[in-house]
């Protein structure tokens, strides 16, 4: 800062404005308070969502700041990079000063100096100089490190510190903010997140991205060699897992299991256990009309002629589980070219009321289905950003929170008494950068049995 | 199956109410020697509660499903007080003060309460689902119950802070039961110690937790209500924190926002669960 008392420019008024301890205070509250929006009201709903269910004034709102989306909307976002700059314009403006007070060598003895420091003690002892010297600095050089010597204008003088670095803790923590937020904008512009299906023995290479439309071509093929499932004995799923393979140039590469929670990563395309289905192939009937009986294997999507009648049968659909009655097959029955009927067959119910069609009666005998198994299939190259930038958040709350920078000095002279006898007198003083009372406690403790 | 745990965590239940009536009864009776009874049934209950979590865990051996007793809500309230129980017993220690316990152990008992007597809570030991089969789970769930157990205890500190404030200016035979607390310093350091603490969890858990949505789901943040509300009660403790370093806000105004910080701290636990869960189904129907 300048010293003339001129108007300050209106570029320090800005500097001051963007690193104010206010606008922090501002920003954390108004994010905390705006955030709860976004919880209340659903998110990521489609338009007609909001149009029908909120007054035309709210849906307009709505649409207007983006609440379908609230913490990808501009003004979300801007109140975010609001809060990095703020974090930024703070810690460029101080650290000159953290950083010349971490270089400045120790301020030497003098009787103004005791006078300022937090914690100060007076001491007249009879031991001479050397023992009380030597005393008193291994008493002191076990929490605080290496005394060094200062110069003294009488006697002998010495510095001892500790926990210099942790004028720097409180950058650590803003610095790991910003890592933070630019691990989240890296996977945001440079990732990808989709979503890829693959049949039991089927292979793909490409995967359907999230949000608008688009395909994502992999430069590699990916086989599902084999899908799993098993259960608790109460019926519970315990466990889900793909098999995969990754190929390319017609070769195989890689074979990885893929589990939930227990992902894997090929050529830095990380794939996630995430849902799975079941694909018919074939279903063998047991056909009953009038009193006969005769089993017909149908193949899925085939229409299949029921022999020495003029009927035929189309299995069209499958679903794992109709309406809580287990896996049900969607049959429509031709006579010719024409549909005469269509049902749900129930294949765990075989005497179910709605197991016909026309005349026939259906029993499902044999179901013959492969799996599909659905994978969350990510890239973020920011991922070490967010790890890295939490740990260092730790770190440096830790810092910030139970280290501070600790500063004792002792000043040791030799003084006579009035009745002629030499005494050794001793100032001890400490200072700290925060937590002062914390620091008088464990130099009244150190300093108790000199 | 009838659970020995249940049994032993009913018992855990009085034993908190009784720790908490006697901590009352010494304040508001002035007699200190009941003090004594109120921390010794609280350290018999906290090992007792220690060991039920302990035949928990070796129950859902027996039953081939091992895993950690944190894995639904009524193992997480068993946590929550246990960790509650856990972080007072600590402060006691530290200040010597048994007023404390006044203000904290009914939070304890209530949350064994609402795990023991709520019509609709299953406590039976169930398999975990596959997204659940994680260990960043279990860091989680520890890390975050023990920083919720700290704002819990410095919400506690904090009512106790303006119940003793206003009465600071009168004599201490006019102070009423406040003048048996701890002194106003000690209180306002002990808020501020318990929030660090809780701090520093709180940012551990939602770390924890967001490796392992990570690992799950491969996203490591989606803004769901609960992983939102985590980061609004972050926000609110992390605007308290800047206000008292940097603004030098002390007493009673850091008081007021440990409370609302613990509001924060109860609407992410249960609000979300209950209140938001409701909503959204409504939204949806």
């Amino acid at each position: 800062m300048t010293t003339n008392t001129s108007p300050k420019s209106i570029f320090s008024e800005i500097v001051d404005f963007f690193s104010s301890v206010q606008l922090a205070l501002v920003l954390l509250i108004i994010l905390a308070v705006t955030s709860i929006l976004g919880t209340v009201l659903p998110q990521g709903e489609p338009p007609a969502f909001y149009q029908h269910g909120y007054s035309q004034l709210s849906a307009k709102l709505i649409n207007f700041f983006q609440l379908y989306d609230m913490y990808h909307s501009w003004w979300f976002q801007w109140l975010l990079f609001l809060l990095a700059l703020n974090l930024i314009v703070c810690s460029l403006k101080r650290f000159p000063t953290t950083w010349k007070v971490f270089k400045a060598p120790p301020r030497a003895v003098s009787k103004a100096l005791f006078e300022s420091l937090t914690f100060q003690k007076t001491l007249s002892l009879s031991e001479n100089l050397g023992d009380t010297k030597s005393g008193i600095l291994s008493k002191l050089g076990h929490p605080f490190g290496k005394p060094i010597p200062l110069p003294a204008p009488e006697g002998e003088a010495y510095y001892l510190e500790t926990g210099r670095f942790c004028r720097f803790g409180v950058y650590v923590v803003h610095l790991s903010v910003l890592i933070i937020f630019s691990g989240a904008i890296a996977g945001s512009l440079f990732g990808f997140k989709g979503f890829l299906e693959i049949q039991e023995g089927a292979v793909k290479d490409r995967i359907f991205l999230k949000g608008p439309q688009q395909i994502k071509q992999l430069d590699f093929l990916v086989r599902l060699d084999r899908f799993t499932m098993s259960f608790y004995s109460n019926g519970m799923p315990k466990e889900y897992r793909s098999d995969l393979s990754f190929w390319e140039k017609g070769q195989e590469k890689e074979r990885a299991v893929v589990r939930v929670n227990d992902p894997f990563t090929y050529k830095g395309i990380t794939f996630y256990q995430s849902s799975w289905d079941q694909y018919p192939l074939s279903v063998k009937f047991v056909l009953k009309q009038g009193g006969r009986e005769k089993e017909l294997l149908l193949p899925m999507e085939q229409k299949t002629a029921v022999p020495d009648t003029p009927f035929s049968l189309l299995a069209v659909r499958y679903v794992n589980n109709l309406s809580n009655l287990g896996p049900a097959l969607g049959v429509i029955l031709y006579k010719g070219q024409e549909k005469v009927d269509q049902s749900w067959i129930l294949a765990d119910h075989p005497e179910f009321h709605g197991n016909r069609l026309g005349d026939f009666h259906l029993k499902v005998k044999d179901l013959k289905t492969r799996y599909i198994s659905g994978f969350q299939v990510n890239q973020d190259p920011g991922i070490w950003f967010i790890w890295i930038g939490s740990s260092l958040m730790l770190i440096g709350f830790v810092i910030t929170f139970y280290f501070s920078h600790q500063q004792v000095w002792v000043w040791i002279r030799e003084s006579k008494g009035s009745d002629g006898e030499v005494r050794t007198e001793v100032l001890i003083g400490a200072t700290a950068q925060k937590n002062r009372g914390a620091l008088v406690l464990k130099m009244e403790r150190l300093t108790e049995k000199i | 199956m009838e659970m020995k745990s249940s049994f032993l965590l009913s018992l855990v239940t009085f034993g908190y109410f009784f720790s908490a009536l006697f901590y009352l009864m010494a304040l508001v009776l002035k007699k200190p020697g009941i003090g004594r009874y109120a921390s010794g049934i609280l350290w018999m209950i906290l090992g007792l509660h220690t060991g039920a979590i302990i035949v928990r865990w070796v129950e859902s051996y027996q039953l081939g499903i091992g895993h950690a007793p944190l894995s639904n809500l009524y193992e997480s309230l068993i946590f929550f007080a246990w960790t509650i129980a856990l972080i007072y017993v600590w402060i006691e220690r530290r200040t010597g003060s048994k007023t404390i316990g006044v203000f904290a152990m009914p939070f304890a008992f209530l949350a064994m309460a609402y795990a023991s007597f709520s019509p609709n809570m299953n406590d039976r030991i169930q398999p975990l689902l596959p997204a659940l089969q994680s260990n960043w789970l279990i860091a989680h769930v520890i890390t975050c119950f023990l920083g919720y157990a700290a704002f819990t205890v410095s919400c506690s500190l904090s009512i106790m802070f303006l119940l003793k404030k206003p009465k600071t200016k009168l004599k201490k035979e006019e102070q009423g039961l406040p003048a048996y607390f701890p002194e106003i310093a000690v209180l306002d350091d002990l808020i501020y110690q318990t929030i660090i603490i809780g701090f520093l969890l709180l940012t551990l858990g939602i770390a924890t937790g967001s490796i392992w949505a990570h690992s799950a789901w491969g996203t490591y943040w989606s803004w769901d209500p609960k992983e939102t509300w985590s980061l609004i009660t972050w926000l609110v403790y992390a605007a308290l924190l800047h206000a008292r370093m940097m603004k030098g806000w002390h007493g009673t105004r850091i008081a007021w926002l440990s409370i609302i910080g613990f509001a924060c701290v109860l609407f992410t636990y249960f609000g979300v669960n209950f209140i938001l869960s409701g909503l959204h189904s409504y939204g949806a129907a």
